[in-house]
């Protein structure tokens, strides 16, 4: 007799799979249509979350039969490794050549820090970089303190240090050092760090209604007081720190070089190519970066025993974070006897430009005229130069020392 | 291991900050000799 239940592959598995397996891809369909929501929403970032979550439940839903033992997607698999295998799955899984070509190499890290760094405003940072980068040092307590922490719970130097990072919230930067540290974790730790990513603009208010008091949410700056910067000195200042910072660290030079070409198209003014990296090449990265994210996101793969401490570690990196940043806003507005606000503190947790926009929405529902922005900006983009010396000191260091 | 960690920890902290100062320093540099540079002298107006 013909077995016509075996047509419809999707269900077949799902009810011919081990407990484990079917909860897991049953809560990962639900999870992708909650994802949706959120993006649709706006909860959580759009441009990420809705090829994320149509990512998720197509991999989980379409769960085929190759062989009667042998079940997976016409996806992605992250796992292969032998060369030979690999041609063969190039041929078949649809968005395995993205994979492999942009993913586990970190150049789609790399398409996206140039989208961002031609998006980017320095003006703050140039005219102020001493409070810019003291204050992006102080967002960076979660990104150096998680790091033992997550040693305590049992991870290794290079997976510790992978999530750590989570606490800069730069994607790009997370995706690139686990590929350097933890290849293995890779999957998780770069779902953990995007949807909680996603999450700063939804949690962070939050944060800072419970540390800053509205008085000083709500504090004005006078725009006034921002000196003019011209394209020239920014364009100067993109082309000194690659060359310094990559001396410094070459294991993350593709990461300075891909941002600050971004800074540099931008000021010196090149249409074609600023419209190329801030439009086609940063949304059509970000689009691949959610939708194979989301197809990673497959039941056999998220079922590690580790994703939770990732998921409880990554958190932790975040509110770190979040919690040194404001600290670090609140000494300023010490120090300058109250002409600075705190708020831009949460703004050097970089995530450029989300952080810096969570601080201005949260100064303006506290006082309506309060307008922080431009001078966010300046800790903002401080806090993807000192996140990027953290992953480049990690990266360096971690093989180096013996543990 | 933990405590090796919380010294790298510690150790990396006090490095983030002196490459804080020195980026800093660097950006202050350009500024100030790009913007003597483009900012004409009052006297001279």
């Amino acid at each position: 007799m013909f077995p016509f239940w075996q047509i419809f592959q999707g269900l077949y598995t799902l009810f011919t799979s081990e407990p484990k397996i079917v909860i897991g891809r049953v809560v990962l369909i639900l999870l992708g249509f909650l994802v949706i929501y959120l993006g649709y929403k706006k909860i959580l970032e759009a441009l990420i979350m809705i090829p994320m979550g149509i990512g998720m439940i197509g991999v989980n839903a379409g769960v085929l039969m190759f062989d009667a033992a042998n079940y997976g997607t016409i996806f992605v698999d992250p796992l292969v490794a032998d060369p030979i295998e690999l041609v063969n799955i190039l041929q078949i899984n649809f968005l395995q050549p993205i994979y492999t070509f942009t993913f586990s190499n970190g150049l789609i890290a790399v398409l996206v820090f140039m989208g961002i760094g031609a998006i980017t405003d320095l003006d703050y940072l140039i005219a102020k970089p001493l409070p810019s980068m003291l204050l992006a040092i102080a967002a960076e307590f979660g990104t150096i303190f998680t790091f033992p922490i997550a040693i305590a719970a049992g991870l290794t130097p290079g997976e510790a240090a992978s999530i750590a990072v989570v606490g800069g919230a730069d994607g790009p930067l997370v995706l690139f050092t686990s590929l350097q540290l933890a290849r293995h974790l890779f999957v998780p730790i770069a779902v953990v760090a995007y949807i909680y990513l996603s999450l700063c603009y939804a949690g962070y208010p939050y944060l800072i209604k419970l540390l800053i008091p509205k008085r000083l949410r709500g504090l004005p700056m006078d725009l006034a007081s921002i000196p003019k910067v011209s394209s020239s000195e920014k364009f100067t200042f993109s082309i000194v720190a690659t060359a310094v910072l990559s001396l410094l660290f070459p294991a993350a030079a593709p990461l300075y070089v891909a941002f600050f070409v971004g800074i540099a198209i931008k000021e010196s003014n090149i249409r074609g190519h600023l419209e190329f990296l801030s439009g086609p090449l940063l949304y059509g990265a970000t689009f691949f970066l959610g939708l194979v994210l989301g197809t990673l996101l497959s039941a056999d793969i998220i079922l590690d025993p580790k994703v939770l401490l990732l998921l409880g570690l990554g958190m932790l990196s975040l509110l770190l974070s979040g919690i040194g940043g404001l600290v670090g806003g609140l000494i300023g507005y010490k120090i300058t006897k109250g002409k600075m606000n705190p708020l831009l503190g949460i703004a050097a947790v970089s995530c450029v430009p989300t952080c810096a926009k969570v601080a201005q929405k949260v100064a303006q529902e506290a006082n309506r005229r309060c307008m922080i922005l431009p001078f966010a900006m300046g800790p903002n983009v401080a806090g993807v130069i000192t996140t990027s010396i953290i992953a480049g000191i990690y990266i360096t260091a971690i093989p180096l020392i013996t543990w | 291991m933990v405590v090796k960690a919380l010294l790298f920890s510690l150790a990396m902290l006090a490095g983030g900050v002196i490459l804080s100062l020195v980026m800093a320093g660097i950006i202050k540099v350009i500024y100030m000799i790009l913007h003597r540079q483009e900012t004409p002298e009052s006297g001279a107006e």
